[in-house]
């Protein structure tokens, strides 16, 4: 059965020829160049992918990227947007699958969307590294690992903060595309980011393989994004601090996501014996 | 009449129109001449100057972005007024 896309931009021409393109490469299309007229087909169809413009009438597209994260997380999202910083910030504290500025490239656009459909969930290893490293106190070591640029800056700040947590962290943050800095840093505990729960599989593969895996990953985020595979890792037991979007004003409670963040990284400091632990 | 910000975001679309026409012009002759093959030269080239139209809107998008990011510093592109010194 053809892929179901929805193509959402306020420029009939661009709905139009991607339509055509698309169509032609065997996919079923639905498009449409607002908002509201979207959120309906978002509701009665089972779409795979939706390429999603930003500036829209009607229900603007930040309004159903929220929507689409929290109601049809399996549904992927390709955020296609003009260069505004603040919008990027926006949606990316939302989350997406992939992202392009416009004016867009088409090879690049179909590379996307042919990966995400491509894309089975990826296996997860059965076993998570567990503590191996007996060594004297130093900084507790935390990488933080989000495509969310804002969040992860705000957790870093907050753990690197002599203040707010008694200089007894040394964080590092990082998307998924400088891993490498890994090997370097050792991490005792990962906090990662549940936007990016997917590729968990391909990130504990490489975790393992470091001479000192880290103690513990501890998710965090929206619990609507990525729920059976987050729901599967719950279930092997790995820690995972909730951060559901405040609907009535569609903001993430940020600073309680952090102090929750907090007591589950004390927490793992005091059963792993490191430095952390000790704050209070 | 129109904002500033508003007159940016128009031309920006106007680029993409450019970008994506072209590129999806290049591809569907790339995956039709497959089957109705053109003359190679043709064909070649006409992949070719696409490829090279979607490239230059991306230049001029770029320029944009610079121009938009000087202007911006000094005047609110929702109002048209000079930004004050705080």
């Amino acid at each position: 059965m053809p892929k179901k896309i929805l193509i959402v931009d306020d420029e009939k021409f661009v709905t139009d020829t991607l339509e055509g393109f698309f169509r032609s490469r065997g996919y079923h299309i639905f498009k449409t160049e607002d908002g509201e007229a979207a959120l309906k087909i978002i509701e009665n169809e089972r779409l795979d992918l939706v390429l999603l413009d930003i500036k829209l009438p009607k229900v603007d597209g930040i309004r159903l990227l929220t929507y689409l994260r929290r109601d049809y997380p399996r549904t992927k999202v390709i955020v296609m947007t003009a260069y505004d910083l603040e919008y990027k910030q926006r949606v990316d504290s939302i989350g997406y699958d992939a992202f392009f500025l416009k004016p867009l490239l088409i090879e690049d656009l179909t590379r996307a969307v042919e990966q995400l459909l491509s894309e089975e969930i990826p296996a997860i290893p059965e076993q998570l590294p567990v503590a191996i490293r007996q060594e004297p106190l130093h900084k507790t070591r935390i990488l933080v690992v989000s495509p969310r640029l804002l969040i992860s800056s705000l957790v870093k700040d907050y753990f690197s903060n002599p203040e707010t947590c008694r200089g007894n962290y040394e964080v590092l943050e990082t998307g998924m595309a400088q891993l490498e800095q890994l090997k370097k840093f050792q991490p005792d505990i990962i906090l990662m980011d549940v936007a990016l729960v997917g590729l968990l599989g391909e990130f504990g593969t490489t975790l393992m393989k470091l001479p000192h895996p880290p103690k513990e990953i501890i998710l965090f985020g929206d619990p609507a994004i990525k729920w059976e595979e987050v729901e599967a890792l719950i279930r092997r037991g790995i820690k995972f601090i909730e951060m559901p979007p405040d609907l009535r004003d569609e903001r993430y409670p940020i600073k309680e996501t952090i102090q929750r963040l907090h007591n589950a990284l004390k927490d793992a400091c005091i059963k792993y014996g490191l430095k952390g632990g000790l704050d209070g | 009449m129109a904002t500033i910000r508003e007159l940016f975001h128009e031309i920006g679309n106007w680029h993409n129109k450019i970008s994506v026409g072209a590129g999806v012009t290049k591809e569907i002759l790339k995956q039709k001449s497959k089957d109705n093959p053109l003359p190679q030269g043709i064909k070649g080239m006409l992949i070719k100057r696409f490829g090279e139209l979607e490239q230059q809107v991306m230049g001029a998008e770029k320029v944009l972005v610079q121009l938009k990011d000087t202007i911006y510093k000094t005047i609110d592109p929702d109002t048209g007024k000079p930004r004050t010194k705080e």
